[in-house]
């Protein structure tokens, strides 16, 4: 048939589901990491430094923010024909814009969470609040950026999975 | 470790020049990478003719032209003086506008979005 030969033809798919396990177990760590990390710079805020620890969650946050953003970027050609053009698209449209604002969140971020990593190291909150403005909006947007993407997925993955 | 004042200016314009460029394909018609995943090929064009993905392309054209304006901003701070609070207060908010409206763009725009599904092959089977 022509349409089992287009349904091989999909990168990845023999090891989609194996891939979104381990972007959600990236997930896992990444909220904790940004949660932690806003805590963090919101302690800066008010005047406590606890400066190794948000280098720690900083870059905690950095690794995992690239590896489930990769993880998901591999596991998403299978994943936008067989989840969501032949079924999100009909069955629950508001699943497919959903996760389309989620993937565009999820880039986004990117530069944001790279200038934590790089600020969280070239930087000393304490002796020098200059750059606190920048480094509390970038953990608050990330953070929020984050729960968002999370809980999007959780409830994209509910009305159909992989 | 890094001078704050250039670190501080790349990651303003760097990241501003990424959120412009990403939003840019609302505006502007410009031929970015896009895979086709039933044709497992990657093709360069505005709009391809069957199902694309134009994701992984916006985002690399973003990620290039924030790290060249990251780059440009660097060497123009060289010589700057010492970052100064009020310009770190000035370029957060600038930040945070323009964060706010590239989300809010993408939000507005993909709400009320009327998906076109793909036609049903003869071998799919709901699970």
């Amino acid at each position: 048939m022509p349409g089992e030969a287009a349904r091989q033809l999909i990168v990845f798919e023999p090891i989609a589901r194996w891939l979104v396990v381990l972007h959600t177990a990236g997930a896992i760590v990444l909220i904790g990491a940004s949660t932690h990390h806003f805590l963090i710079a919101l302690g800066y805020v008010r005047g406590v430094y606890k400066q190794r620890l948000g280098r720690i969650y900083a870059a905690t946050m950095f690794v995992t923010y690239l590896v489930t953003y990769v993880l998901g970027a591999i596991a998403y050609p299978p994943f936008r024909y067989h989840v969501r053009a032949l079924f999100l698209d009909r069955y629950a449209p508001w699943a497919s814009n959903l996760f389309d604002i989620k993937e565009h969140f999820a880039s986004l971020g990117l530069p944001m969470v790279l200038g934590i990593f790089l600020l969280s190291r070239s930087w000393e909150p304490k002796r020098d609040r200059v750059a606190l403005p920048m480094y509390a909006l970038f953990s608050t947007i990330v953070c929020a950026i984050v729960w968002f993407n999370v809980f999007s997925g959780l409830i994209i993955a509910l009305e159909k999975g992989m | 470790m890094l001078r704050l004042r250039s670190l501080h200016d790349a990651l303003l314009f760097g990241t501003i020049t990424f959120f412009v460029c990403y939003a840019a394909p609302f505006f502007v018609t410009i031929p970015l990478p896009w895979y086709l995943p039933l044709s497992r090929v990657w093709v360069f064009t505005t709009k391809p003719a069957e199902l694309g993905m134009g994701w992984y392309g916006q985002t690399l054209f973003a990620t290039f032209a924030g790290f060249a304006a990251a780059a440009l901003a660097w060497v123009a701070a060289r010589n700057a003086p010492t970052l100064s609070a009020a310009r770190s207060r000035g370029a957060a908010i600038v930040l945070f506008a323009a964060a706010a409206a590239v989300m809010t763009l993408y939000v507005v725009e993909l709400v009320p979005r009327v998906p076109k599904p793909e036609p049903i092959p003869a071998w799919y089977q709901p699970r």
